[in-house]
């Protein structure tokens, strides 16, 4: 039986450096503030960045997306391509599943932007249940 | 909790198992192409650090000695009396930009004789010796006028040498 995946923690930096276990082992570059190259011409597609997370509670099959919104919580990306991500159980359920994401995403011009991790429609940095604790969506500044 | 000094344990991260990266794009067919990345930064700051045990080196004892016919309820009730004017002092200290005091609760609570003690640690070691003396005066103060109380005595004490109290007050 699938049960819901909680946002523990959600961090956006340039890459992640992995162990010789395939575990995170160094998150590179934390990202707070991009600027867009001189020349540049229509929206702002860095190299992808990668999102890395940790999950709680998660097993099963859920379909994930990423969401660019504006600070107004506008989406300016409807519709993003949704992927199938495949949650293992564990035996520990203390212990939070860490997933990378690799994050393609174009910002329309200079502004605030919120990197929002959706899953089956919902954004997991909303609080849902009273005893939810998510945590915040990353928070971009791009600058011109 | 880790005892103060050198003595450190290994750090050993627990974690789940190892999960493929998941490729995520906001749109399906961008039109924009790649562009470099170009990060902006702030000034370099240097690493702070914070610790979680208490560096203070002086902190006070309180005891209420209670009448021998005193009740176990109402040596309860005395405790809770003096935690509640600490809560009050350390309301009143925040309002003056100070950090309060915690009660020591490993070693306070109700005593045989009857009797009850507190101990109180400052949470900022600056000037902590000075501002205990006078919450020394005013908890031996108060607490004398509480019922049942028979005897009340206030020690500053410094971690250093704890049997040669640094001031002390009775009632």
């Amino acid at each position: 039986m699938a049960v819901k995946p909680r946002l523990r923690l959600a961090l956006l930096c340039s890459h992640v450096t992995f162990d010789g276990n395939g575990l995170p082992f160094a998150l590179n570059e934390p990202i707070h503030t991009l600027r867009i190259p001189a020349g540049t011409v229509g929206g702002y597609r860095p190299p992808p960045l990668a999102l890395y997370t940790q999950i709680e509670d998660a097993v099963g099959t859920f379909p994930f997306s990423v969401e660019v919104r504006d600070e107004r919580e506008y989406v300016v990306n409807p519709s993003p391509p949704r992927v199938p991500v495949t949650f293992p159980g564990t035996e520990h359920r203390a212990v939070p599943l860490e997933q990378v994401f690799a994050v393609d995403v174009t910002f329309p011009g200079p502004g605030v932007y919120l990197v929002h991790l959706v899953c089956n429609h919902r954004s997991l940095h909303e609080l849902v249940a009273a005893d939810d604790r998510p945590f915040p969506a990353a928070r971009v500044n791009v600058l011109g | 909790m880790a005892a103060a000094g050198d003595e450190r344990s290994r750090l050993v991260r627990v974690q789940g198992p190892p999960l493929p990266v998941v490729a995520l794009a906001s749109e399906a067919a961008p039109t924009a192409g790649v562009s470099e990345l170009v990060r902006v930064r702030g000034p370099a700051l240097p690493v702070v650090a914070l610790t979680s045990v208490s560096v203070a080196s002086v902190h006070l004892e309180l005891t209420v000695a209670l009448r021998p016919d005193t009740a176990a309820a109402a040596v309860a009730a005395v405790f809770g009396k003096l935690t509640d004017l600490v809560a009050v002092l350390n309301a009143y200290e925040a309002d003056l930009g100070g950090a309060g005091f915690w009660v020591d609760e490993s070693r306070s609570g109700a005593r045989p004789g009857p009797a009850v003690g507190l101990v109180l640690v400052p949470n900022e070691p600056a000037g902590a010796e000075g501002r205990l003396r006078r919450v020394a005066d005013l908890l031996v103060k108060t607490a004398g006028g509480y019922a049942g109380v028979a005897k009340v005595a206030a020690k500053v004490v410094s971690a250093a040498a704890p049997d040669k109290p640094i001031y002390q007050v009775a009632a």
